[in-house]
């Protein structure tokens, strides 16, 4: 009876796991290191500056995720193997938290600099609109009853958020640069000294590597979530 | 049966069905005309920057009765199954996406005609050159290009009300943007500087025109 | 010097959200797999009660 359909292929073994989930702590580690002992500190805004090392790299990675999700959602559309909705839907969590992050280290970073907590300048609202997408994908998902079309439409959803996002990122932009700005906002100096550069890169790097492990996790939960969604329909079929 | 005559057959049921009910248009209608009075009273759209105020209230109204509309139509739609049947005869998705759009287009410009008078008549705004229509016009296009699709993915969700709020008020933003500030600039006589808002509000419709005919096929699999 | 106090509030609240998940992952499979096993084990139950004479145990992929 135990076959269940569309074949779970089996990801990375425990070992390869704890291999990356050490990668990823020592990464991170290395890279907190850098940014409070190696990078120096910027002479217009201080120590606060600091927040940039997370601010970045979160950031990237919200949009890195939405971009998983976009391939995975037209693969799904093609393919229509399981494997492809449970990556996307990995992904969109993933991508999730760290839009939220990256609102957060935005918010507190420009508190002491701007002396607002928010600004509607165009890349945080761009990020907040990316939040929103996000939110409604998960509204989308729980809202659907069955799986099946759940996984279709927030396929769809996963591709048209994702050619829109340009889109938004540029309407917002001349939103604000076509009208006078109260506030200019410099958030690098001229040129970054090399120090600070490399402890960007870095940072960058380890949550690159952070967000591979926790998607790796994150997929083998879905993973296991699909294969007991199958045994209960099963067993409850053969009763 | 062509694909042209499918089209215009669904396109004339939709008509058909609301010049006998007319609930669909008087709904968005009372809608569009109380948004407006309520903005009138909370941001004065006859005063000085009535161009901006009085933009800014158009595209909320059209965009509330937007979504109005296709809650309705959509409910409408799957009365007595004719959804269903619709999805089950041999027309081509793209056919019925093209086809439900142009007749959701036929509701929201009647609609949108008559809250244009009302800016003109009521706060004395310029609204009827050809600039700020051709603005309304390629907005309008946009919003009902994501709103055909969502509309069709949210039908038999529950919470529909607000769910597609949700699923269209982020992605719609480079329209509401683009459309308001681009009226804005119209009304105030500034055509030349809207021009580059309305190439973004056309190049949005033409897009999105596109990606909702590919993947409406996927969202009617029923 | 008092933005210091943005810097750690910035960091703290990441890494809090961060453990958090994490901590929220590892509940997940704990919770998953502990199901996935009871539905196993009556899989097997319901198997062999099914059908006894039959010798092939046809255990599902396992890791």
């Amino acid at each position: 009876m135990a076959t269940v359909t569309n074949t779970i292929r089996r990801p990375a073994t425990a070992a390869w796991l704890s291999v990356l989930a050490a990668l990823s702590f020592l990464s991170v580690a290395l890279s907190v290191v850098l940014i409070f002992l190696y990078a120096p500190r910027d002479v217009a805004q201080g120590e606060v500056q600091r927040l940039f090392y997370l601010h970045l790299p979160t950031a990237w990675l919200s949009y890195l995720s939405f971009f998983i999700i976009f391939v995975s959602s037209i693969l799904y559309l093609v393919r229509r193997h399981a494997r492809w909705d449970r990556l996307a839907r990995s992904a969109a969590e993933l991508g999730f938290i760290f839009t939220t992050l990256v609102l957060l280290t935005g918010s507190i970073w420009g508190r002491p600099i701007w002396g607002t907590w928010w600004t509607w300048d165009a890349r945080l609202t761009t990020t907040l609109v990316l939040w929103f997408i996000y939110l409604g994908y998960f509204l989308l998902r729980a809202y659907v009853a069955d799986p099946e079309r759940g996984a279709r439409y927030a396929a769809v959803l996963g591709i048209v958020g994702f050619v829109d996002i340009p889109i938004i990122h540029m309407s917002v932009r001349w939103w604000r640069t076509l009208h006078p700005q109260p506030i200019v906002v410099r958030s690098e100096g001229p040129a970054m000294p090399p120090e600070m550069l490399v402890t960007v890169i870095v940072t960058l790097v380890a949550f690159c590597i952070l967000h591979v492990f926790l998607l790796a996790v994150k997929y083998r939960i879905e993973t296991t979530r699909d294969e007991v969604i199958e045994l209960r329909g099963a067993l409850e079929q053969h009763g | 049966m062509s694909a042209w005559s499918q089209f215009t057959a669904i396109v004339k049921r939709d008509l058909l069905l609301e010049w006998r009910a007319r609930e669909l248009v008087l709904g968005m209608l009372v809608m569009t005309l109380l948004t407006l009075l309520v903005f009138n009273f909370a941001f004065d759209l006859s005063g000085v920057q009535r161009a901006a105020s009085g933009s800014g209230a158009l595209w909320v109204a059209i965009v509330f009765a937007t979504l109005l509309g296709w809650g309705r139509a959509v409910a409408l739609d799957r009365q007595e199954g004719a959804w269903e049947g619709l999805l089950l005869s041999p027309v081509e998705r793209p056919v019925i996406f093209i086809a439900k759009l142009v007749s959701m287009l036929v509701f929201v410009t009647i609609v949108e005609l008559v809250a244009l008078l009302v800016l003109a008549v009521l706060f004395a705004l310029p609204v009827l050159q050809p600039g700020v229509l051709a603005v309304v016009g390629l907005g309008t296009l946009g919003l009902c290009t994501l709103g055909t699709l969502f509309a069709a993915m949210t039908a038999n969700v529950r919470s529909r009300e607000v769910l597609l709020p949700a699923l269209l008020f982020p992605l719609a933003v480079p329209v509401v943007i683009g459309a308001v500030r681009a009226t804005t600039l119209e009304l105030n006589g500034f055509t030349g500087d809207a021009a580059p808002w309305q190439n973004l509000l056309g190049g949005f419709a033409a897009l999105f025109f596109a990606l909702g005919a590919l993947t409406f096929g996927s969202v009617t699999e029923e | 010097m008092e933005n210091v106090w943005y810097l750690f509030a910035g960091f703290f609240l990441t890494w809090l959200i961060l453990g958090i998940y994490l901590f929220s992952l590892r509940r997940q499979i704990e919770v998953l797999g502990s199901e996935l096993a009871s539905l196993r084990g009556e899989a097997r139950t319901s198997e062999r009660q099914r059908s006894p004479e039959s010798a092939t145990a046809s255990e599902p992929n396992v890791s």
